[in-house]
C-alpha cells in the first residue's frame, strides 16, 4: 500500500496484485497480466526475477531490499527508475537501497 | 438481501458513535431530520459531527458549527474523527479472506517461490517478520498488507518468537 501512494503521488498508476484479484494467481501468471496491462511488475521475489531474466518480456523492477525498505528505496530512486524504463519494450531493474541496474537477460 | 454502499455503512457507524457519546436515539434523528430539510441528502456520511455534553454539533462545508440546542457555538472537543470509521469500512471490504484461511500458511507452487505465504495471499510471513522485527505496530503492518487480518499479525509473531530461539 506505501509504494502504491508513492507511485500515485508522482502521477503514476500503481495497483497491488490483490487490486487486480490475484491473490492466488502464480508469479508467471503475474508477469504476463503485468505485460498484458503494459505495467511494470514489481516485486521482492529473487526467484521470479531470476525466471524473467531467463524469459525477458515486459517490465520488471526487483527490489532487492528488505519489503520493509521498499518505500524508501523507490522514493530515492523514483526518477532514475523512471528514466530507465521510459520508451523502451522490454527492460528488468535491479533496484537497491544504493543503484538501480539494468540487468541483461539470461540467455540459456 | 440489502446491499449497503459505503455511505450507508459510513453512516450507521456515525449514528454507532453518537450513541458511544451517550446521546439519544431521537436527538440523533432530530439532527438528521433537521439537515435533510435544509436539503442536504446523506448528512451523516458527508457532515463532520461533535458533541459537548449532551449536545451534538454539526459543521456545514463553510466551516460554521452549529449545535443542536445552540446556533453558532465553537466546538473544540470530542470531534468524531471519521478516519478509523473509514478504515473500518475498507478493512472489512478489502479482506475478503474466509476466516477459515486467517491465521493460516500455505506453499503454493510457482508463488512467491513456493516460500511460506499466508493462506489465500501472496504475503510471505518473512516479510511480515522482518516488519515484527523491526517494532512495527501491528497497525502499521496491516496498513502495509491489507490482505492480512489480526489473526495472521498473531501467527506472524508466533513464528518470529519461534524463528528467535
Amino acid at each position: 500500500m506505501g509504494l502504491v501512494r508513492i507511485f500515485a503521488k508522482a502521477h503514476h498508476q500503481c495497483w497491488s496484485i490483490r487490486d487486480a484479484g490475484l491473490t492466488r494467481a502464480g508469479d508467471d501468471e503475474v508477469a504476463v497480466y503485468a505485460d498484458d496491462k503494459g505495467a511494470v511488475l514489481i516485486s521482492h521475489d529473487q526467484e521470479l526475477f531470476d525466471r524473467r531474466r531467463e524469459r525477458d518480456f515486459g517490465h520488471h523492477i526487483y527490489l532487492k531490499c528488505l519489503e520493509y525498505d521498499a518505500r524508501k528505496v523507490v522514493r530515492v530512486h523514483l526518477d532514475e527508475i523512471v528514466r530507465l524504463l521510459d520508451g523502451t519494450q522490454t527492460r528488468i531493474l535491479k533496484v537497491t537501497t544504493s543503484s538501480v541496474t539494468v540487468v541483461p537477460p539470461r540467455r540459456l | 438481501m440489502r446491499l449497503y454502499s459505503f455511505s450507508d455503512v459510513l453512516s450507521l457507524l456515525v449514528v454507532r458513535e453518537l450513541l458511544n457519546q451517550k446521546l439519544t436515539t431521537p436527538q440523533i434523528n432530530r439532527v438528521i431530520k433537521f439537515l435533510q430539510d435544509e436539503g442536504h441528502e446523506r448528512p451523516l456520511s458527508t457532515f463532520k459531527f461533535a458533541v459537548l455534553g449532551n449536545e451534538i454539533f454539526f459543521q456545514y462545508p463553510d466551516g460554521l458549527w452549529q449545535g443542536s440546542k445552540r446556533a453558532s457555538q465553537i466546538v473544540i472537543h470530542q470531534v468524531l474523527d471519521l478516519r478509523p470509521l473509514r478504515e473500518e469500512i475498507y478493512q472489512s471490504i478489502e479482506n475478503p479472506r474466509s476466516a477459515d484461511a486467517q491465521g493460516k500458511l500455505e506453499r503454493r507452487r510457482k508463488v512467491q517461490g513456493s516460500k511460506r505465504v499466508f493462506e489465500d495471499t501472496r504475503v510471505p510471513v518473512d516479510a511480515v517478520i522482518r516488519y515484527i522485527n523491526n517494532g512495527t505496530p501491528e497497525s502499521t503492518i496491516l496498513k502495509v498488507f491489507p490482505s492480512l487480518s489480526k489473526a495472521d499479525i498473531r501467527l506472524a509473531k508466533a513464528e518470529a518468537k519461534l524463528a528467535a530461539v
